[in-house]
């Protein structure tokens, strides 16, 4: 395997708090990080205003669709980062198109900015603030759900792990019976 | 959307999603800050602050719109990081520094925008 390859592999199995921030080894792979982080930009903007034309919003109304796209793509960037660091998967290409492009582009926090501001000049108050609230919190549980989804899943379909507990239960069991037995 | 306007969504959301990353690395380069996301946040708010400037064009002129405020603002800020630092703040152990990023995040960023949005 190339060093460049292993620099990479190394690069996405450590999850940095800031999944935007790769530092690339040199300029080829920082063209080819940023050309993989441009594609999926431009596909998640295009869902991003499919979602918005689907679901028509009143200019002062609930903003149905930004609040989905944030939700549903917070729950997928978790999925996403957790799948790559609980598997070690080595696909180091899915975290620049899928997360910080796809994900990125899809969700947005200048038009959820900009829905309150809309909303609030509007005498709509209660309805903005309890949007911000809504984002932010639906957001954070659609992450949370999403991470330990993906954790109960790998813990599931690890076979050595698996294995290990049905040891762990059986050796258990036996040694409860051996005290009942005395 | 007029079929150039989708193209420029595209264009824009790709120019926006490519300028994260950079603006993102520059800023971690050239900050002190090590786990606080200095450079989502700096990101986030002037998106916001550029995206109300640009509202009075969304019925004036549907192309710019397209491209800069739908596309390039769209995909230059984001709300997945945004939550995913949040988390990872509280998941290791910095849960103030996970509220403070909120907070920040919703007052400075909501703020640009209005400001912004009101002058222009």
């Amino acid at each position: 395997m190339p060093v460049r390859t292993q620099a990479l592999r190394a690069l996405v199995m450590q999850l940095p708090i800031d999944p935007d921030l790769d530092v690339p080894f040199d300029r080829h792979d920082r063209r080819r990080i940023v050309i993989l982080v441009a594609a999926g930009g431009a596909v998640g903007s295009l869902a991003r205003a499919a979602v918005a034309i689907a679901t028509p919003v009143a200019a002062h109304g609930w903003p149905t669709a930004t609040l989905t796209v944030n939700v549903v793509g917070s729950a997928l960037l978790a999925i996403l980062l957790a799948t790559l660091h609980e598997r070690a998967v080595a696909a180091w290409w899915a975290r620049p198109l899928l997360g910080t492009g796809f994900c990125g582009g899809f969700t947005t926090f200048s038009t959820f900015a900009v829905e309150f501001t809309t909303r609030t000049a509007q005498s709509h108050a209660p309805l903005a603030f309890g949007y911000v609230v809504a984002s932010v919190v639906l957001s954070l549980a659609a992450a949370v759900l999403g991470i330990v989804v993906v954790r109960v899943g790998v813990r599931l379909t690890d076979r050595s792990a698996w294995h290990r507990r049905l040891r762990h239960a059986t050796a258990s069991r036996t040694s409860m019976a051996d005290e009942e037995s005395t | 959307m007029t079929g150039w306007e989708w193209v420029l969504v595209a264009v824009g959301g790709a120019v926006g999603a490519a300028g994260r990353y950079l603006t993102d690395g520059a800023v971690f380069r050239h900050s002190r800050a090590r786990t606080f996301p200095v450079g989502t946040l700096l990101i986030n708010v002037t998106g916001s602050a550029l995206l109300g400037a640009l509202l009075v064009t969304a019925n004036k002129h549907g192309l710019v719109y397209a491209g800069i405020g739908i596309g390039f603002c769209g995909g230059f800020t984001t709300f997945s990081t945004f939550t995913w630092e949040t988390l990872a703040l509280a998941e290791d152990g910095m849960p103030r520094a996970a509220l403070g990023y909120v907070l920040a995040s919703l007052v400075l960023g909501l703020t640009a925008a209005a400001i912004t949005y009101s002058a222009a």
